[in-house]
């Protein structure tokens, strides 16, 4: 009667648009004093869980389907581009900065300080946290939607970098709008990056060295205070 | 008979199920006075009498639109419960995921909006969602679930593959069953909270179940899909008093 090809591909687009918010779950029961305490280790452990977990599911569902593209499965690359690909990842801390100052500056505040949001913790476990999420993303919003997009809906590689970008952002609501626009930034640069090396490498090794950089600012910032 | 004289008879056949159930017993007077009644004859609490009878109506009046629509669009029931393959587990646990995600963020979209709002609270105070929580509470997974089971099989059955049965495309059978899903629980509640969350739920629910009907040729999992999901956030919201304004800290960058 229907394609069962294009609604499973419609399936797997549809219930990866936000993964993380899936945390907000486990949230939901716990109350009392304990709240708090766990908040943090529910994001440590609960947002890699939940990207680790929808990303698994759906290339599993994409590979049982036979429909995995193209962009998943390419990994290799040159030197130049690994370069590239860290250099990017810092460029865009400074990118997601002054992104960050444009309100500010609107509303006509002369002296800025920069840092990071929420005094984000900076053990092992929670450095650990963010670069495995930041692989899950990649694999998710660069490799499976970047790919999905050109492969099954035949978009151009602009609109597909564009539409993951902005899956990427909504991924990041729960942090406010701010943050939304700033990630949009982020994910059509780690667009751009998998489209012009055509190596999925490229976009990980760029987005590990963005969360890198910023765990090591939220590391001195620690210090500092 | 094909798909746009169909979707007419849908409307026509919903609206009279949902009319007929709620239209009698919008008056509380007469809730309390039917409920009353029930409690004499079967020695149960006047809310829990009532609202099993109510529970009963729906199932029962679902049941009736149900065999109607099959009818009149020649589907068998062979059709809809089709034996689905292995690899549909799969993509129904991405659906449970994905359906769950996407609900936390409409609710999250509606918490930026205004952070004081109560969610819980207010989808307790929804009056079948009420009715349930005054039921005994072994029943509060198995109410939400039987009454997902009938609407399942009305909307992503009857409706979505009634809609393809008599020529519709998926397009158009997705979102017309869907729509008319949302539109049947928005008109079931009385606040714009209530409406916004019950109306954004189906929402998500009809298109991630519409999605994976055609994908696994079969209602079974879609019908999994919703009695787990209207069985897991009937008891949450129930339960739970912690509000998802409880962020956690930024952690992807």
């Amino acid at each position: 009667m229907w394609s069962p090809t294009r609604s499973l591909e419609g399936l797997v687009l549809v219930a990866t648009v936000a993964p993380a918010e899936l945390v907000r779950i486990t949230g939901s029961f716990r109350t009392g004093p304990d709240h708090a305490r766990n908040r943090e280790r529910t994001a440590t452990v609960g947002v890699p869980l939940a990207y680790l977990v929808v990303t698994g599911l759906a290339v599993a569902v994409v590979a049982s389907g036979h429909l995995i593209p193209d962009r998943l499965g390419a990994w290799r690359t040159g030197p130049l581009w690994l370069l590239i690909a860290l250099g990017a990842g810092v460029v865009l801390v400074g990118a997601e900065f002054a992104l960050g100052a444009v309100p500010k500056l609107l509303r006509g505040e002369r002296s800025l300080r920069l840092s990071v949001r929420g005094g984000a913790p900076a053990g092992p476990g929670y450095l650990a946290s963010i670069l495995l999420t930041a692989v899950a993303e990649e694999l998710l919003y660069r490799g499976l939607w970047i790919g999905a997009l050109e492969e099954w809906l035949g978009l151009p590689a602009w609109a597909a970098i564009c539409c993951a970008a902005v899956g990427y952002a909504l991924g990041h609501l729960f942090f406010g709008g701010l943050i939304m626009v700033q990630k949009a930034l982020s994910g059509a640069v780690f667009g751009v990056l998998l489209v012009a090396s055509g190596s999925l490498l490229v976009p990980v090794l760029s987005h590990l060295g963005q969360n890198l950089t910023v765990h090591a600012l939220a590391a001195r910032q620690a210090v500092d205070r | 008979m094909n798909a746009v004289p169909y979707a007419c008879v849908c409307v026509a056949t919903i609206g009279g199920w949902l009319a007929l159930y709620r239209l009698p017993f919008g008056d509380p007077a007469r809730r309390r006075r039917v409920g009353l009644w029930l409690a004499d004859r079967t020695g149960l609490r006047p809310d829990a009498a009532f609202a099993l009878f109510g529970t009963v109506l729906y199932l029962l009046l679902g049941v009736v639109a149900l065999a109607l629509l099959m009818t009149f669009a020649g589907l068998p029931v062979q059709r809809l419960v089709g034996r689905p393959s292995a690899d549909a587990l799969l993509a129904l646990l991405l659906a449970v995921c994905g359906t769950s995600s996407l609900n936390i963020l409409c609710v999250s979209l509606l918490y930026r909006a205004n952070p004081r709002v109560d969610v819980p609270g207010e989808i307790t105070r929804v009056q079948w969602i009420s009715s349930i929580l005054a039921l005994p509470r072994h029943l509060h997974w198995v109410v939400p679930a039987v009454a997902a089971l009938v609407e399942e099989l009305v909307f992503r059955g009857a409706v979505l593959l009634g809609i393809g049965a008599t020529g519709g495309g998926f397009l158009f059978a997705a979102t017309f069953s869907t729509v008319l899903f949302a539109v049947g629980q928005v008109v079931l509640v009385s606040t714009w909270v209530q409406a916004y969350v019950l109306g954004m739920s189906s929402l998500v629910l009809g298109t991630t179940g519409s999605l994976l009907t055609a994908a696994t040729g079969s209602v079974l999992p879609a019908l999994v899909l919703h009695m787990s999901f209207a069985g897991f956030y009937t008891n949450l919201s129930a339960t739970s008093r912690a509000r998802a304004s409880s962020a956690p800290r930024r952690l992807s960058l």
